[in-house]
């Protein structure tokens, strides 16, 4: 018990209350006072009182779970009629509204008590493997039987066996069905009721099932013993008598025992009003609930109530009561009292449900009812309830549990407020929770039959309310109130209005705009019954497709206006779907031809009627027909061209499109046709200009690959026994062209370098060829734009041949005329030198007039051959650094005799030592002997010519050679290098020129490197100058 | 430079015109005593008798031409060591080293001047080495 200071006071209320009831009954008690009056007598009397309330409640415990296993042995029984194999155990035990943990498990056994079936799915209980059977069995004819404790499984547990007896239609016994009552959990329940009690449980028959608590001293105790009904069972309490003087001392002392207390006896259950705390209810809730034993209360959430019948009160559980809302810490109350806490729509529901029960004969029921919360919202709740019958099935007692239940939208069609579950609403139920759109059934009268889970996921917010029973206006009232819709241009009020006019008279689908963005379709339908359904589909993301797909085609009917070409759909019977503006310019017919649905077939009719298609061959009747076969027949896809009355060609691109439509998409490609055309003319010119080049040519690309050769490269390759494959490199021909060659690896590989290099060289360099056969071929590179080089191969052997001709000629007729001139020089030579004797003065003058001119022949023979040489490039020269003074001076000693003769001198002012240049010494010396010769010439008798060597700016070495003779005329400077050049009156060939002197030594000088000029002044004189460049030494 | 001065010139040339002026030239002007020869093979026959210090050899010649000669003469130990000099209408430079290359000892043009052709020769005499 608790400590005094602890208990609940139980105020004024419930002493009004008390009174009350009591006024009600027409039982009255007198105050306290009297009762203490009695002293000791009283005491005992309460004691009694008290183990008779323990007692009772006891009784009332184990009351319930008797009567909830005689109800399930009783519905086995009447599963079992006929055929006790064929009773589905587990279903039974799971629905039998039995205490949990209180049944270990159920068996059905046949007349012999051999099992049939087993069931171990007891209501919460787990179980190890049983072993065994009903040990007891008692044919009795009717009722249950209840056996002696037995161990029944493995391990330490044991059971109370109740067991009853199956009999077929003609009440012969076919069989027994069994439950082991689990006395560990009905002890626990009891021990922590009453622990200083000692409770007996105790089969009729006198054997002892169960006992709690300490044993009282013998004779020395309080005792109560009462019955249990509808189970051959005793229960007992009892109490030592020191125990009970003591409590009651001290709870004389209390208000509350002041107040007094009515007990009320009602049948065999004694309750008492406003000794509330005596059944602990000011404790905490749990420790004394009038429910422990039959339910296992510490691990209980259920609300558990009870009701005996024609008792205007019930009992509840601490759970109960916390779900009815109930705040008293009774455990009893009138049932008036419990029901002001319903909600008033599910008063009349829920009592006339319960009246139905008990006057229906049903044994167990467990059913979900939906019903009002308190806190307004509408919950499930599971009642299982039992109900204790007697023989004639009248309802005496009632035993039940209460707990609420999420539902599937299975269970909660099942079970609106007074509609039976009904299969085809859980079959349609479960269809509906398949589909992907949201559901809603409504019935006839508007109400809310079921929802499937899809509507409570496109309306989270409605979940809660969509439960059945809510009217159409009630859930449209609360869809618009909790501001899912987007209701405008209307007021809520508005569209709420026209939505019910809507579910009135469904037109079909209807688009909502909810205010979260999304798009739901609402379709409509109302059944024959008066029923309706309504259907909610989310088309948000299709809804934003067609704006994106609409948005798409805009863009591309655009795209498509703005391109180059033109673009065309046809469906499959030619009709036109779609065009743009290019291809209506393209045809250049009446825009009427191209409005959408035209057939294709009139477009290509006035296409070929203008004249179109000028090339094609069939007149215009086949024309038409060839072109409308080809576009239905042709595969595609395909391309077409042609020309047009105007002269534009047209190109269309056919192809198919998905659904079988056609696409074109036609150009305009007259300019590119043109440019084919010219390009094309171009070609073949240029192949016919390569193919009859009287020369040989090879192109090749930019990766040295031969590209194009023409015949007479193909000959001359083949002469020397090459292949010259389209593809071959260049390195590759020339390669094999020396293998032909025979030479040694070393000089092969030279050789190829050399040429390879020649070849890569573009410009006007030939580079000749000398083939085995003798013939001479030169060949020249050019550069080509892309990078390539085409090489030119020109037959010269024939040219060579004359050239050398040519020279040998000069050569053979040099000599030739060298030998006579031998002769003729040296007669003259003698004559003239005196070796012979002296000449008379006229004939002596007469012979230096020959060997003057015989030597001028001389010279002039030498001179030819030399123009010759230089002018085919056979002259010999070897030019090397030399120094500048020594040929000079050279000259100038040879040309001493020579000066002599005229009466001249030759002044030498010496070069700067070192000064060098790069020169074939013998020529240089025979282009300054030639200046010097032609100074002195010049030069009046006595004067001398002037050699001199300076730097020039330019960094060349000039030689100078000056006289001081006449000059050279105007007219005849431009003319002075050219061969034979005449200047009148001072003819240097009158003085024994050649007149190829000053060509040569300009020939002669270039080849050096250098430059001949001179300057010269009309009376002062001429200066000729050399000009070398200098020779640096490294 | 040889020891003494030159002397004596065996020289060989097919064109009579020419023989009589280098005669004159080498004779009368330049004082040698010679030995004309009208071809290759009368070189070869007279030069054991004559024992010239020097030879001049015309080298176009039909018959043993120039350098033919000058093989032939060169095969008789006792006159390989006498010098030779070719005279010739085409006196290329690079004729001048293939002579030189035979063994010459220089190599005159034709024309020569009759007047100084003694002198060419002793001038090359002098450069001959011992």
């Amino acid at each position: 018990m608790t400590p005094p200071s602890e208990r609940r006071p139980a105020g004024r209320g419930r002493l009004v209350l008390a009174a009350a009831v009591l006024l009600a009954l027409g039982l009255v008690w007198g105050p306290t006072g009297k009762f203490l009056l009695d002293g000791r007598n009283e005491i005992e009397r309460r004691a009694q009182d008290d183990i008779a309330l323990e007692l009772a409640t006891v009784r009332a415990a184990l009351g319930g779970v008797f009567a909830g296993t005689e109800a399930l042995l009783r519905l086995v029984a009447s599963e079992a009629r006929g055929d006790p194999a064929a009773v589905d155990l587990d279903r039974l035990l799971a629905e039998a509204p039995l205490p949990r943990g209180m049944i270990a498990f159920a068996q059905i056994a046949d007349s012999l008590g051999r099992p049939l079936r087993s069931s171990t799915a007891s209501t919460g209980a787990s179980l190890p493997a049983v072993v065994g059977h009903l040990d007891l069995l008692v044919h009795a004819p009717t009722g249950m039987v209840v056996g002696a404790p037995t161990i029944a499984y493995e391990g330490a547990s044991w059971t109370i066996p109740a067991a009853r007896v199956l009999r077929d239609a003609s009440g012969r016994v076919v069989g027994s069905v069994g439950v082991h009552v689990d006395p560990q959990r009905l002890g626990d329940a009891l021990s922590g009721f009453a622990p200083r009690d000692r409770v007996i449980v105790a089969h009729r028959d006198g054997r002892q099932l169960l006992a709690f608590g300490e044993p009282a001293e013998i004779g020395n105790a309080h005792r109560r013993t009462a019955a249990l009904a509808g189970a051959p069972i005793t229960v007992s309490v009892e109490r030592s008598r020191a125990a009970i003087e003591s409590e009651w001392r001290r709870q004389a002392t209390s208000p509350v025992a002041a107040a007094g207390g009515a007990s009320l006896a009602i049948g065999g259950l004694a309750f008492v009003i406003g000794r509330r705390r005596r059944f602990g209810f000011a404790d905490p809730p749990g420790e004394h609930d009038v429910f422990a034993g039959a339910t296992a209360a510490r691990a209980l959430s259920d609300g558990l109530f009870a009701w005996q019948a024609g008792s205007p009160t019930m009992t509840l559980s601490p759970q109960m009561k916390a779900t009815i809302g109930l705040d008293e810490p009774a455990g009893e109350f009138p049932i008036k009292i419990v029901q002001g806490y319903l909600h008033p729509e599910d008063r009349e529901e829920i009592l006339s449900r319960l009246g139905a029960l008990l006057a229906g004969g049903a044994l167990v029921s467990r059913s979900v009812w939906r019903l009002r919360h308190r806190d307004g919202h509408f919950r499930h709740y599971e009642f299982r309830i039992a109900i204790e019958r007697d023989a004639s099935g009248a309802a005496r007692r009632l035993v039940g549990s209460m707990a609420e239940r999420r539902l599937t939208t299975g269970e909660a069609a099942r079970d609106t407020v007074g509609d039976p579950e009904t299969a085809e609403t859980r079959r349609l139920a479960e269809i509906l929770d398949t589909l992907g759109d949201g559901y809603i059934l409504y019935d006839a009268q508007d109400k809310l039959v079921l929802c499937n889970a899809k509507y409570r996921e496109l309306y989270p917010a409605m979940a809660e309310i969509a439960a059945p029973g809510m009217t159409v206006r009630e859930m449209t009232e609360a869809f618009v109130a909790k501001g899912l819709v987007d209701t405008a241009p209307l007021t809520a009020e508005q569209w709420a209005a026209r939505r019910l006019e809507e579910h009135a008279n469904p037109q079909g689908s209807v688009l909502h705009h909810l205010k979260d963005g999304r798009w739901i379709l609402r379709r409509e339908k109302r059944l024959p019954d008066g029923s309706s359904i309504m259907a909610h589909t989310d088309i948000t993301e299709q809804k934003r497709g067609n704006i994106a797909i609409e948005d798409r085609m805009r863009l591309f009917a655009t795209m498509l206006d703005n391109i180059g070409q033109g673009v065309v759909v046809y469906d499959r019977e030619q009709r036109l779907v779609y065009c743009n503006r290019r291809y209506v310019e393209l045809l250049g017919l009446p825009r009427d031809l191209f409005l959408p649905g035209t057939p294709l077939a009139d477009v290509v009719r006035q296409m070929v009627a203008r004249g179109d298609f000028a090339r094609m061959r069939p007149d215009h009747e086949l024309r038409f027909a060839r072109i409308m076969e080809m576009m239905a027949h042709w595969p595609r896809p395909f391309i077409a061209e042609w020309i047009q009355a105007n002269g534009m060609t047209l190109q269309s691109h056919i192809s198919d499109l998905p659904g079988g439509q056609s696409l074109l998409v036609m150009a305009d490609i007259t300019e590119r046709k043109r440019h084919e055309t010219e390009i094309e003319t171009q070609r073949t010119r240029l192949e016919a200009i390569i193919a009859n080049a009287p020369i040989a040519i090879a192109v090749f690309d930019k990766t040295e690959r031969l590209a194009l050769r023409n015949a007479q490269y193909v000959a001359m390759a083949a002469r020397e026994g090459i292949d010259p494959a389209p593809g071959r490199t260049l390195a590759d021909l020339i390669a094999a062209l020396v293998d032909a060659r025979g030479l040694d690896p070393d000089a092969a590989r030279t050789e190829v370098s050399r040429w390879l290099d020649g070849a890569r060289q573009i410009g006007d360099r030939a580079i000749e060829i000398r083939h085995h056969s003798g013939r001479i071929i030169e060949a020249f590179s050019g550069g080509l734009p892309d990078g390539g080089i085409i090489r030119f191969f020109v037959d010269v052997t024939e040219r060579k041949r004359v050239e050398q001709m040519k020279g040998d000629f000069v050569s053979t007729v040099s000599h030739e005329l060298r030998t006579p001139l031998t002769s003729i020089a040296g007669s003259l030579g003698l004559l003239a030198g005196g070796a012979v004797g002296t000449l008379p003065d006229k004939a002596r003058h007469l012979v230096s007039i020959a060997k003057a001119n015989s030597d001028r022949l001389i010279r002039l023979v030498s001179d030819i051959l030399d123009m010759e040489k230089i002018e085919s490039g056979r002259i010999e020269f070897r030019s090397t650094p030399r120094e500048i003074g020594p040929i000079v001076r050279h000259v100038a000693d040879t040309a001493q005799g020579f000066a002599a003769r005229y009466g001249a001198r030759i002044e030498v002012q010496d070069p700067p030592s070192l000064a060098r240049a790069m020169v074939d010494e013998d020529r240089l010396h025979q282009v300054l002997t030639n200046l010097v010769s032609n100074a002195i010439k010049f030069t009046p008798e006595g004067e001398a010519v002037r050699v001199a060597t300076t730097a020039t700016p330019s960094g060349d070495w000039r030689i100078e050679v000056v006289d001081r003779g006449p000059g050279i005329p105007e007219d005849f400077r431009a003319r002075i290098f050219q061969p034979f050049a005449q200047a009148d009156g001072t003819d240097a060939r009158r003085l024994g020129g050649t007149g190829l002197g000053l060509s040569i030594a300009k020939s002669l000088v270039e080849r050096m490197g250098g430059r001949i000029g001179f300057e010269s002044a009309s009376g002062q004189g001429t200066r000729f100058y050399v000009d070398l460049p200098m020779h640096e030494e490294t | 430079m040889p020891s003494r001065e030159l002397a004596r010139v065996l020289f060989v040339e097919d064109e009579a015109d020419i023989r009589e002026i280098i005669e004159l030239a080498l004779g009368t002007v330049g004082g040698l005593a010679l030995r004309p020869c009208a071809s290759g093979e009368d070189a070869v026959g007279a030069i054991d008798a004559f024992r010239p210090d020097l030879i001049l050899l015309d080298v176009m010649m039909p018959g043993l031409d120039g350098p033919t000669t000058l093989r032939r003469l060169r095969a008789n130990r006792e006159h390989a060591g006498i010098p030779v000099i070719f005279m010739t209408a085409k006196a290329q430079r690079h004729e001048v080293e293939h002579f030189v290359a035979l063994g010459a000892a220089g190599v005159i043009a034709k024309p020569f001047d009759p007047m100084t052709l003694a002198e060419q020769l002793r001038a090359i005499w002098r450069r001959i080495p011992d």
